[in-house]
């Protein structure tokens, strides 16, 4: 393996780290999960990088890379009960604020969302990513994306105009 | 909502939202959420919600890269020497004794302070080591369940006092093994359990020069929850990513085991 492309693909890898870490963040709903999933990214993405294609998008194979990352520890995680702090049993809240929200408050409405959901939302809204690569990096048709981008956002506005949350978990 | 008359598919009101049409469509869309106002009130609360996002999370892009992703100590041709990982170790205990420590300046009760920030420093250090070597694929200890005798003697003896693995068959977990650990008032032992599934907890135990009894205490950190407590000259941490009920219980045998021993 040269070495001087070695460096160069690195060094471009480098440039996607802070969006890794938006992205991370919004989606664990804590810096450090987040942390924890981009290093297991950027490891991964480092010993991989032979089998990165040359000329095609970067971004989207980091962004495919952390997904999957996240879908296998969720996996994990899925086998055990679900935690829920006590502060979070509330039946309803009252509607927020427009434009004025929390990174707290917005953790807490999104941890209500599916993982399905959260990453189309944080996709498309946060990273700006577009409908295509957002299929290529969630691995599902472009017709998936268009739909769980629908009722992401409609759950989303539902839960930010105060409806209990509990109503979105029966309904998955 | 009139589904039936809707002109556009939801689609095209989605590419709407994100910008995403040719402006001959955009501006028909456009034109037709003029004479539909919830739609258009819907539609505007999705892009309510992107600018909402966006202010959240937006400038996390901005915040300085941490030690830990900076990809020269994550190559994989760089081998991950000991004197690296205790790095990290000591850079995430540091960095949770500061976030306790001004935690509970500003949150914790005036009076008992120096307890309560010791303690919370322990409970802190006890998720912290938790963090890292639960996640441990190859060495999840450093003498295993094998030399249970020798792992038992040896954290004795560094502890100054004896020291027991207590046996959470019951719950599922079998004893992997223990490594001994530095806390900011002295060595400390990790207990490593497992179950069937791969799950693990591990069981903190620090002296407590100053003694002591404190009833169980609960706290949660980063999906980590922990239940501490101290008896006698010894704190405990029993810390797991497990819901919170579960934990107790564990935490519950555990303490009536030691105490049962130490009497």
């Amino acid at each position: 393996m040269r070495l001087f492309q070695k460096r160069r693909v690195e060094s471009e890898i480098e440039t996607h780290i802070p969006r890794l870490r938006r992205y991370a963040r919004a989606l664990c709903g804590n810096p450090d999960d987040a942390d924890d999933l981009v290093q297991d990214c950027l490891r991964r993405a480092l010993e991989r990088q032979s089998l990165w294609q040359k000329g095609s998008d970067l971004r989207a194979w980091l962004f495919t890379i952390l997904h999957n990352l996240h879908v296998d520890q969720r996996r994990y995680a899925a086998r055990r009960p679900h935690i829920v702090d006590l502060d979070d049993v509330v039946v309803s809240r009252p509607p927020c604020q427009p434009s004025i929200v929390h990174m707290s408050e917005m953790d807490r409405f999104l941890s209500y969302l599916s993982d399905e959901h959260r990453s189309i939302l944080l996709l498309i809204g946060v990273e700006g990513v577009s409908y295509e690569e957002a299929a290529q990096i969630l691995n599902v048709p472009k017709g998936t994306v268009m739909s769980r981008l629908s009722r992401a956002r409609d759950q989303l506005r539902r839960l930010m105009s105060g409806e209990a949350p509990t109503a979105l978990r029966r309904v998955k | 909502m009139n589904t039936d008359s809707k002109p556009f598919s939801e689609d095209i009101l989605q590419a709407w939202v994100d910008n995403d049409l040719d402006d001959m469509t955009w501006h028909s869309v456009d034109d037709w959420l003029h004479n539909n106002p919830s739609e258009a009130r819907r539609l505007h609360d999705y892009r309510l919600q992107i600018e909402q996002l966006q202010a959240v999370y937006g400038n996390i892009v901005d915040a300085p890269v941490p030690e830990k992703l900076r990809l020269e100590n994550l190559r994989p041709s760089l081998k991950r020497s000991s004197a690296w990982r205790t790095g990290s170790l000591a850079a995430t205990l540091l960095i949770g004794l500061i976030g306790g420590w001004v935690a509970n300046s500003f949150y914790g009760p005036q009076k008992d302070i120096s307890l309560a920030s010791s303690v919370t420093g322990f409970t802190t250090q006890a998720i912290a080591a938790h963090q890292i070597y639960s996640a441990e694929v190859l060495h999840p200890v450093e003498v295993d369940v094998t030399q249970e005798k020798h792992l038992l003697a040896w954290l004795s003896k560094r502890l100054g006092q004896p020291v027991n693995a207590p046996g959470l068959e019951q719950f599922g977990y079998r004893l992997l093994g223990g490594r001994l650990l530095s806390d900011e008032i002295g060595p400390a032992a990790q207990f490593m359990y497992e179950n069937a599934e791969g799950r693990r907890l591990t069981l903190y135990v620090v002296e407590r020069p100053d003694g002591g009894n404190t009833a169980f205490r609960f706290q949660k950190r980063g999906g980590i929850s922990a239940f501490y407590w101290i008896d006698g000259t010894l704190g405990y941490v029993l810390v797991g990513d497990v819901d919170r009920n579960e934990l107790l219980q564990a935490s519950t045998a555990v303490y009536q085991e030691l105490s049962a021993l130490n009497q």
